[in-house]
């Protein structure tokens, strides 16, 4: 009987570390772009959200914007463990986007009225409401013809165009812009405390939805990055989306989705009856949850499922507080080509 | 009442320039915009000289212009700048230097050494050749019209003219269906495009410079409809300069104009708005 050359043991061993090592190979050529070790940072990160608390997402019934929408909204705040916003600076981003369609496609001007009122409430201490349009040069006549100028006179709220502010290059974060170092922001943006996102509830025929996250896109100037924010698309609309988030001060999410719109949003959509308000600390978890009672898949919505995946937020574990989610779930019509 | 001089002048900034707002800042966009508004102006001598200045100061080593002096990246505010420096007597060699900065920016599709070489590749295509607001990105009506604008006029290289020209045709490709253009977007998902008075407005003052034939009366016709749609004083401004250069009017945008002037001499307390509101009241770019 011949002697073999190589044990089995051996044989095992050296076949594994060839696993091991293709496998490696195989993830550094797949993650070259991003970088490897990125890559595991990232993924390592979203693998933790696993044993970190969950995130609070406040859900609550509204049919019309008529109802008492402080009191939903006071409501919501107390049970969702918001943060303290005593003596803080505070700036609020609607939707506001030229559909020519009328107004479905804004933020509704009284659910920015109402988040004014309970931000005064709160002890807040000073307020702006701000959006840069990203197609027409004038978002003031925007915030005019939609109704929300003539509420934030009532509130004695200053509105700012941010595509005319002042602007501050700030560090970008976390690696998601391959070839930014800088990213240039309205100085309103910067200083404040905590943005508060109240997006309209709609779909997006390129990133799925637009919800607290994709409404960040306005604080992009177009005195610097031009009408569209071509910037956002040379570097890819998804990363663009997470890493602009990170970039940021820290961002509360209220949605209206009391009126949301489906098909083919953001602008050309159709009105859907969904009475829903949603608000919660963690943008991630708010923009999945609410995508979730769209009836989106989060596989619909790349820079989501991206952000849950590498712990940009807390997507893995999420509690809802107030109405049960089962009784807000709607199918809203996907975009066509989505 | 202030008048808009008043207004203009108060919110310069010492070194010369003019933020979009009064004690912002200097920005090359709004500073270039007040300049062609003042410049025929004898209370505003002194401030159009300090602000022709400012721009030269802001100029970066590459030739071209970023937001202001501490912006490096040179972009789509190059054509603005020498809009303006064409007005003065400038100092060639900034004005050179920021003609080729602008004649050789690159694309998405086409790079700055390629232009260089005229090694100019995609010859169907006139979207790789015209401009973008950023080097490196894809192509816009609005820093296409404001290079032309830039450009016209002045001695080009080989390499300029043919981007000149395919502005041109991609002005004519990119026309919405009922006249005048919007921002560049053939429009998502087969939805129906509708011009914008501002871009309709700066393609026509740049068409009216270097081939008036390429404009038809549909694009005149879409810029009346759509000069008061979306309510801003800039569409309404840009609008009304956009017919007047072409021979037309509009009584209601004028009065609209007047009406809505603020005590302080401004519009909407925007510098930039209010420069453009200063050239259609008298007419000219």
């Amino acid at each position: 009987m011949s002697k073999q050359l190589i044990s089995r043991r051996a044989f095992i061993r050296i076949a594994l570390l060839g696993g091991i090592g293709a496998g490696l190979t195989y993830i550094q050529q797949k993650t070259f772009d991003s970088g490897t070790l990125k890559f595991y940072r990232w993924m390592i990160r979203g693998q933790f959200q696993r044993v970190k608390p969950p995130a609070i997402v406040g859900l609550a019934k509204c049919s019309s914007y008529s109802d008492d929408l402080v009191s939903k909204l006071r409501d919501l705040w107390d049970i969702s463990e918001m943060p303290d916003l005593r003596d803080k600076n505070i700036l609020i981003k609607p939707n506001l986007i030229n559909s020519g369609t009328g107004n479905l496609a804004h933020t509704h001007p009284l659910v920015v009225g109402a988040a004014i009122e309970l931000l005064k409430e709160l002890g807040v201490k000073k307020i702006v409401v701000a959006e840069g349009s990203g197609f027409l040069r004038d978002t003031y006549s925007i915030a005019k013809s939609s109704g929300l100028l003539d509420v934030l006179d009532s509130h004695d709220v200053p509105f700012i165009d941010l595509n005319y502010d002042e602007l501050i290059p700030i560090k970008t974060k976390d690696g998601w812009f391959l070839e930014l170092d800088n990213l240039w922001l309205p100085r309103h943006v910067c200083e404040a405390d905590f943005i508060i996102s109240i997006p309209k509830l709609k779909t997006h025929h390129w990133t799925g939805v637009t919800l607290s996250l994709k409404n960040l896109l306005g604080t992009v100037p177009g005195s610097r990055y031009g009408w569209p924010k071509n910037i956002v698309h040379m570097n890819g609309i998804n990363p663009f989306i997470i890493g602009l988030y990170q970039s940021l001060p820290p961002v509360i999410s209220i949605i209206d989705g009391i009126i949301g719109m489906e098909g083919n949003g953001p602008l050309y959509g159709e009105p859907v009856n969904h009475g829903l308000l949603a608000i919660g600390s963690d943008p991630i978890a708010v923009d999945l949850t609410c995508a979730k009672l769209m009836g989106i898949t989060i596989d619909k919505i790349v820079y989501l499922s991206w952000a849950v995946w590498a712990g940009v937020g807390q997507g893995k574990r999420i509690e809802t507080r107030g109405v049960s989610p089962d009784q807000l779930q709607k199918q809203y019509k996907i975009p066509p080509k989505l | 009442m202030f008048s808009s001089i008043d207004y203009l002048t108060s919110a310069q900034n010492e070194a010369g320039g003019w933020g979009y707002s009064a004690g912002q800042k200097s920005v090359v966009e709004p500073t270039a915009a007040v300049l062609l508004a003042i410049r025929d102006e004898e209370k505003a001598i002194d401030s159009f000289d300090k602000g022709i200045s400012w721009l030269l100061s802001s100029q970066n080593q590459d030739g071209g212009w970023g937001i202001h002096e501490n912006d490096p990246q040179s972009g789509w505010h190059t054509a603005w700048a020498l809009i303006a420096l064409k007005k003065s007597k400038l100092r060639i060699d900034s004005f050179i230097r920021g003609i080729e900065w602008l004649s050789f920016v690159s694309t998405n599709l086409i790079t700055e050494a390629e232009f260089k070489d005229q090694n100019l590749s995609f010859s169907d295509n006139v979207w790789a050749r015209v401009w973008p607001w950023l080097p490196g990105q894809g192509s816009w009506i609005e820093p296409t019209a404001l290079a032309v604008l830039a450009l016209e006029g002045s001695v080009l290289s080989s390499v300029a003219s043919i981007r000149m020209n395919a502005a041109i045709e991609y002005f004519r490709k990119n026309r919405t269906p009922v006249g005048g253009w919007d921002f560049g977007n053939a429009g998502p998902y087969e939805t129906i495009v509708l011009p914008h008075a501002y871009r309709t407005s700066l393609v026509l003052l740049a068409l009216s410079k270097v081939n008036p034939n390429e404009i038809i009366p549909e694009d005149l016709s879409a810029l009346s409809s759509e000069i008061n749609q979306d309510l801003s004083i800039l569409s309404v401004s840009s609008g009304l300069l956009g017919l007047r250069t072409m021979g037309k009017d509009n009584v209601d945008a004028y009065a609209q104009i007047v009406d809505n002037q603020l005590p302080n001499g401004s519009w909407n307390n925007n510098t930039f708005f209010t420069a453009w509101a200063m050239m259609a009241q008298r007419g000219y770019f």
